[in-house]
């Protein structure tokens, strides 16, 4: 039940701050007063009736187009727990990218990369009865922006976790490891915390990987919530 | 052993790609609904958000839905027919709020004038009385409930004040 749950304020330094001048977007965006905080209430433990039906799950997003997609295929998988290490089943999860070239199927992508075809980028699933998914998909390409002078993105895949309430809500982005760019890019360096940081690099995994196939990138994730057990200490 | 949670990180400009699958229809007049314009410190609007509306469906759980800001940075969402009935059951909206330029979501909530919370309301009463304002919708004259709740995410030269954002825990 959520409403024995518990729901530790972020450590600051495991998670970004909201103004963070590096990422130059946040200085117009981010609010300025302290967050006012509160207990939670009835509407941040329910569990939210997402309407799932409305778009059918899509767990290989290299079978979305006529013919594959161009790009190096990979399966990305993992396990969405609680912070007491126990499995979350049925939590959905959504993915977006950019195609191999880096380029969104978006129309304000203004990035002089060609559109595949046969590339939508996005993709949908459900946990399993061990907390367990799986993604095929394409390697996405680096790309531009425009935060400082020759900006770029490292590879990555947009994440978005619903969990058992509001208050276990993600929205995060998953890495590639050995990338040059990790170092350069403040979205990523925004999280203070090495281990909080390296966390989002999915390494290479042999058990995922599938001969012939494709390779294998493990990326588990952790979605706010412990048991509480009276007089136990946060 | 108690595992660390995923870091977040910003929605980014291209969310609709992963997420338009599961925004909610926009509302069509003369629907009951509640729109708005969400502006930054430069009183622009933002053309790249989405809002996560949760409401009390009954006291375990909470309906949601999915909308995203247009081009005028205007967010419309539907109240539906049962929205007093809802209402009666937890007087407010709350609001999760993505978007590029936001490293993780903002939380708030938006209230009625007729359904204000007792001033020993858990959350209510932690509100400075001074930023309480920028969480009550106004009534738009119309032949169905119809509410206007602009979003500011700082406070502008024009004299906007900053919207009231929260960070919900279980210890203080
Ligand atoms: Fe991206």
């Amino acid at each position: 039940m959520n409403a024995q749950r518990i729901f530790d304020r972020a450590r600051a330094d495991t998670q970004p701050p909201l103004c963070y001048p590096p990422y130059t977007s946040t200085a117009k965006r981010a609010p300025l007063e302290p967050l006012i905080p509160i207990p939670p209430t009835a509407l941040e433990l329910g569990s939210p009736l997402v309407p799932l039906h409305t778009c059918p799950a899509l767990c290989d997003l290299t079978q979305a187009g006529r013919a594959p997609p161009l790009g190096e295929r990979i399966i990305v998988s993992g396990h969405v727990t609680d912070e007491d290490g126990k499995p979350l089943v049925g939590v959905l999860i959504e993915l977006w990218q950019a195609n191999a070239a880096g380029r969104y199927k978006h129309l304000h992508d203004t990035h002089d990369a060609p559109i595949d075809p046969h590339f939508e980028g996005s993709g949908a699933v459900v946990t399993d009865a061990d907390g367990a998914y799986r993604f095929i998909t394409i390697k996405p390409g680096a790309y531009p922006w425009r935060n400082h002078p020759n900006a770029w993105r490292p590879a990555h895949l947009h994440f978005s976790v619903f969990g058992a309430c509001l208050l276990t809500r993600l929205v995060t982005q998953m890495y590639f490891p050995g990338d040059p760019l990790l170092a350069h890019d403040p979205i990523f360096m925004s999280i203070a915390n090495r281990a909080a940081r390296e966390r989002l690099v999915a390494p290479l995994d042999w058990s995922l990987t599938v001969p012939e196939f494709g390779l294998g990138y493990r990326f588990d994730i952790v979605l706010g919530g412990r048991s509480g057990t009276p007089g136990e200490q946060a | 052993m108690r595992m660390p949670v995923t870091a977040a990180q910003t929605v980014g400009p291209f969310f609709s790609i992963g997420l338009n699958g599961r925004l909610a229809p926009p509302p069509r007049p003369p629907q009951p609904l509640m729109t708005g314009c969400i502006r930054d410190g430069d009183g622009a609007p933002v053309r790249d958000a989405v809002l996560e509306v949760w409401t009390l469906a009954n006291p375990h759980a909470v309906h949601f839905q999915r909308t995203a800001t247009n081009d005028g940075g205007v967010f419309a969402w539907a109240l539906g027919e049962d929205s007093t009935a809802l209402l009666e059951l937890t007087g407010c909206w709350t609001v999760l709020l993505f978007l590029r330029g936001l490293l993780r979501p903002l939380l708030t909530r938006v209230y009625l004038p007729s359904h204000l919370p007792p001033a020993h309301d858990l959350v209510w009463s932690r509100i400075p009385l001074a930023r309480r304002a920028t969480l009550i919708a106004q009534e738009i004259p119309s032949a169905v409930p119809a509410y206007r709740w602009d979003i500011h995410l700082q406070s502008t030269l024009d004299g906007s004040a900053e919207t009231a954002f929260f960070d919900c825990a279980s210890a203080e």
